[in-house]
């Protein structure tokens, strides 16, 4: 039986790396921007378009939620922070296990196995 | 005009409902990434600056796609309708207009002429005209201002009527027809406008509900 959650996969690696700053917690807009460039070592540099892009898109697939918090920023406006979603965290793990899977095919294939 | 407030301006790129979603957050996103980069010297700040704008035109064409197949099929017909008749209704005003200034002896019988009567009817209304195509695009601005370029064009279609002296010759039983058909002038505007933020309002409640 076609599982759904695999029809969502493989993420884009920014999207994979947006769910997975927001795996540890709540993060704002410039906090999760930071975060996917520390923990992509700088490869995924996310421009501010690209990332509102993204977590509007994150939003309507119902894989994060928003939230307003106490916090005011410098327009005196709430700060509204992101959480991943019970969904947005099934679909992170099964892509993480998917690569694990594709990892694991090649290191077999490199180390002379016939899988 | 510096960088930040380009970039608030060029958030006029995105469609309305994404802009008021993000606008703000955006803006100050930019601001604190504007920052880090200053501090990593000239050739950081451009390369990013370079990296955001692109970037704001390449994403705000994909929002503008993802809106017009927006999931909403009624909304963007009855937005389809309402542009187009408005459209329509431009030219019919722009038709009146080239009529009144080629016949004004005809329209103004012993004006000499119709730019002293007529200026400010003729001046205000491509105006209002115009502000129905801005709704186009800014529905919330444009609506407000085509409802205010309604009551405009009334108005100076009322002063053409006294300037001119024909209310003042018209008796009684003709007076009060003139006048209330002189009020219709607000009407298309009137419900164009309304239209125009009643589709901002919708469109609002899509984003906010997704």
């Amino acid at each position: 039986m076609p599982n759904p959650i695999h029809d969502e996969l493989p993420l884009t690696e920014s999207t994979f790396f947006i769910l997975l700053a927001l795996a540890r917690g709540p993060r704002h807009g410039y906090a999760i921007l930071k975060d996917v460039t520390d923990l992509s070592e700088g490869r995924v540099s996310l421009s501010t378009g690209t990332l509102y892009g993204a977590l509007d898109r994150l939003l309507k697939q119902g894989w994060i939620e928003r939230l307003e918090t106490d916090e005011e920023e410098e327009n005196g406006r709430k700060r509204k922070d992101y959480f991943l979603t019970h969904k947005g965290r099934v679909i992170l793990i099964a892509e993480m296990e998917r690569m694990n899977t594709v990892l694991a095919v090649a290191r077999h294939r490199l180390a002379g196995g016939n899988a | 005009m510096n960088v930040e407030n380009a970039y608030g301006w060029l958030l006029q790129l995105y469609p309305v409902a994404f802009r008021d979603e993000y606008g703000d957050e955006m803006r100050f996103v930019f601001r604190r990434v504007l920052d880090d980069a200053r501090q990593q010297g000239r050739f950081s700040l451009y390369r990013t600056l370079c990296k955001e704008y692109f970037s704001m035109v390449t994403t705000a064409f994909n929002q503008r796609t993802q809106t017009a197949l927006e999931p909403n099929p009624r909304l963007r017909r009855a937005r389809f309708v309402t542009r187009g008749a408005s459209l329509l209704l431009n030219l019919f005003f722009g038709w009146v207009l080239i009529r009144i200034l080629l016949d004004a002896e005809a329209l103004y019988p012993g004006s000499g002429g119709v730019w002293a009567q007529a200026f400010p009817f003729l001046f205000a209304l491509p105006l209002a005209n115009l502000m129905m195509l801005v709704a186009w695009r800014w529905e919330r601005l444009g609506g407000w201002l085509t409802i205010a370029g309604g009551l405009v064009v009334m108005l100076t279609s009322a002063y053409s009527l006294i300037i001119t002296g024909r209310l003042m010759q018209m008796d009684g039983a003709v007076m009060i027809p003139a006048l209330i058909a002189n009020a219709l002038w607000l009407l298309p505007h009137l419900l164009f406008g309304m239209l125009f933020l009643s589709f901002d309002r919708q469109g609002r409640r899509v984003i906010s509900s997704a």
